[in-house]
């Protein structure tokens, strides 16, 4: 009987004195998230914000500039939840200030043509007979992917929940893209870069290989091409 | 292009590198039917090749980081003729699909969006307009 509780006395030590245990999930970015599409402009003054297939940050804009915020105004990006725990932040790397990405329908119907809603909000269509319509678009369930604006525009990837790190593990370069780059900065502070995702005559799904440590921000950007870079299905393993 | 939409992006947005673009760099062509294009991708079993990290260069981690503020505001930073000649490759490039006409859909409401703030919403009536019918004889 003692041996059996001196036993169960080291095995309760042993289990104290374990490192504590990191779990591990993936999720899918898919850049249609209907709460953090809410949260956009739901019609800006100067563009849509959403419906016209533009990510811009919500706030309080200049005259001036057609994305711009009034200096020293609350800035909100795009957010998007991983796996109903950790809800990501998305916006521009702050080397560049195009102040906007382009979150393009993935259906190509949408887009062909330009109206007005039944708010009168300027907005993308289809055509349908003949005729450009927005009936049956909704802006916040309709599936999207992301392309950069110009060559050295970056999109930054953080945590904005907790502090839990994370790295990239497999990305969707869309046809017709230029080749691709995933960078992140892990927690020894190495910047790691994937390059040369290339899309393929009907885009390439990278699967991108660990580099055995998870980080705390990933940019996602052009690869020395000339157009923009364009993304979607962005796999996020997160280590908590 | 129909003389409408000549006159509407002459008028409105043709001074501005993004629609010149559009404007004069091509896209005037006759109205053809649309071609959809595959662009969907692959689905995740059929390709899935995989990357190898590697430690990013000085000059790219300056890239992503500080040297890119050099770019400025907007698309100032790139110089306007590189851009308008790349344009003007990817609508010869691509012909007459779905996606171009979104791509130049998007050019010109951004060129409206640089014009002063008390044109832009005449200028989106115009566009509008332009695509009641149609746009580009669809």
């Amino acid at each position: 009987m003692k041996a059996f509780m001196l036993a169960g006395v080291v095995v309760a030590t042993v289990a104290a004195w374990s490192p504590r245990a990191h779990a591990t999930f993936t999720c899918q970015i898919g850049f249609q998230d209907s709460t953090g599409l809410s949260l956009l402009d739901p019609g800006t003054v100067h563009y849509e914000g959403e419906k016209a297939g533009i990510l811009a940050p919500s706030c309080d804009r200049q005259t001036s500039k057609p994305f711009g915020c009034v200096p020293g105004a609350f800035q909100l990006w795009y957010y998007e939840l991983c796996n109903g725990l950790i809800w990501f932040y998305f916006d521009e790397n702050p080397g560049t200030s195009y102040e906007h990405f382009h979150q393009m329908p993935e259906d190509l119907t949408i887009g062909a043509c330009y109206t007005q809603d039944n708010t009168g909000a300027f907005v993308f269509g289809r055509l349908v007979n003949g005729t450009c319509t927005s009936a049956g678009i909704n802006p916040l369930t309709t599936p999207r992917f992301i392309s950069t604006h110009l060559p050295d525009q970056f999109m930054r990837v953080v945590n904005n929940s907790n502090s839990s790190t994370f790295r990239p593990t497999q990305i969707l370069v869309k046809p017709g893209s230029d080749p691709v780059s995933v960078s992140f900065i892990d927690t020894n502070n190495t910047f790691w870069t994937y390059h040369n995702l290339t899309p393929g005559p009907n885009g390439t799904w990278w699967t991108l290989n660990p580099t055995g440590t998870f980080g705390s921000v990933i940019f996602i950007g052009d690869d020395g091409g000339i157009f923009s870079a364009t993304f979607d299905n962005l796999s996020i393993q997160v280590n908590q | 292009m129909t003389h409408h939409l000549k006159t509407f992006i002459s008028s409105v947005a043709c001074a501005l590198p993004l629609a010149l673009a559009v404007a004069c760099n091509g896209a005037d062509s006759p109205a053809q039917p649309a071609v959809l294009v595959q662009r969907e991708a692959l689905s995740l079993e059929s390709a899935s090749p995989a990357r190898e990290p590697v430690r990013a260069s000085a000059a790219e981690i300056t890239r992503l980081t500080a040297a890119t503020a050099a770019a400025g505001s907007s698309a100032s930073g790139v110089p306007a003729q590189s851009f308008e000649d790349a344009y003007a490759a990817l609508v010869n490039s691509r012909g007459q699909d779905l996606a171009l006409r979104r791509d130049l859909l998007v050019a010109a409401v951004e060129a409206v969006g640089t014009l002063p703030a008390s044109q832009r919403n005449a200028a989106k009536l115009r566009l509008v307009d332009y695509y009641k019918n149609g746009g580009g004889g669809q």
